[in-house]
């Protein structure tokens, strides 16, 4: 075994516990979102990503007690770092590219709506009666409510915290715009 | 770590380059392209330094910096590429929970009707439905839409998606 051999088995540890990890988070989304309320979704979606966090430094510590590299103890707390740091990656480019604009995209519910017309097509008033500005508003307010973001009392909506996700992505956005300045 | 730095460095650089490219482009709207373009030749970048240091003595694999976590690191990279692009669309896009959390937050409290009057007024579904038929997922003919070969691809997908995830549609 050249030196280095068991480091370069550690590599491959920590990215398949992260990979793996996020296969877990997968499966657990499968299975357990088929019944989860629109008004749930984004605090159910909060606790499987966090809920699995942990996964891949019980596995990375799993490897450790097997002896599946041979590399020092630094190594082994680095790799189960790294580990988590590509689990959660790889759940952030989930939620954000594949099942956010699944679940909340204009385009891809008017791509449905239309991929549900008969063979000549829908026109303007078929498609709202279908979908349209209400049911797309009713739709994020039962989020935002469900998630906390917003509060509703004797009919009027408020802010239900300040530090939600919308808040913190639009501030990065909005530096990075600066930056562009287009 | 020296990998794991390596590559998020070379990522930072290739964020930096796609800025100065939309700095100096005149045409305005996304150029998503080009970033992927410029992530694609700093990951090349990324991966012949990996070669040529392959087998180098210059890093120690037994020390704390120089462990070898040469996949792990080209992994971070390429998920940074998409992570970076949602943050770049938000700076074109304004999305209607945004938009809806910031007329709360503008207003201090807003009815309902408020709040869909505030929506109605950006058109968010006429304007993606004239992004679907410039785009070509769409085609428009006498008022009456549908969908393109690419545009019942996606909703193949859309489809196939729904049979997994076992949800129905949002929007």
């Amino acid at each position: 075994m050249w030196e280095g051999e068991g480091l370069m088995t550690m590599d491959v540890l920590t990215a398949g516990a992260g990979i793996f990890s996020f296969l877990i988070f997968l499966s657990v989304h499968f299975i357990t979102f088929r019944w989860v309320r629109p008004e749930n979704l984004l605090r159910s979606l909060l606790v499987c990503v966090v809920t699995v966090m942990g996964f891949p430094v019980l596995l990375m510590g799993f490897f450790y007690i097997l002896k599946a590299a041979d590399a020092t103890l630094q190594a082994w707390i680095c790799a189960a770092i790294l580990a988590s740091v590509l689990q959660g990656l790889l759940c952030f480019v989930y939620v954000l590219c594949v099942f956010g604009p699944y679940e909340t995209s204009v385009r891809m519910r008017l791509v449905r709506e239309i991929a549900l017309a008969p063979p000549g097509g829908i026109s303007m008033e078929e498609l709202a009666r279908c979908y349209n500005t209400e049911i797309m508003v009713n739709l994020r307010l039962q989020r935002l409510l469900g998630s906390g973001d917003i509060i509703e009392k004797d009919g009027l909506y408020r802010i239900g915290r300040e530090g939600n996700f919308f808040f913190i992505f639009d501030a990065i956005a909005a530096v990075l715009k600066k930056w562009i300045a287009q | 770590m020296f990998y794991i730095v390596f590559a998020v460095a070379l990522f930072i650089a290739s964020v930096i380059t796609h800025i100065f490219f939309c700095r100096r482009v005149v045409k305005t709207g996304l150029h998503a392209k080009a970033f992927i373009f410029t992530a694609i030749i700093f990951f090349g970048v990324y991966a012949l330094s990996v070669l040529a240091l392959w087998h180098s003595p210059v890093l120690d694999p037994r020390s704390l910096w120089g462990l070898p976590f040469r996949i792990t690191a080209g992994l971070i990279f390429l998920l940074l590429v998409p992570v970076y692009l949602c943050f770049y669309v938000l700076t074109q896009l304004t999305s209607p929970s945004k938009k809806i959390l910031l007329s709360i937050s503008q207003r201090g409290a807003l009815s309902r009707a408020d709040i869909l009057a505030g929506i109605q007024e950006e058109h968010f579904i006429m304007t993606r439905l004239n992004d679907l038929c410039a785009s070509g997922c769409v085609a428009r003919t006498n008022d009456k839409h549908s969908l393109t070969s690419e545009g019942q691809k996606i909703a193949a997908i859309l489809n196939l998606m729904q049979s997994i995830l076992g949800r129905n549609v949002g929007g």
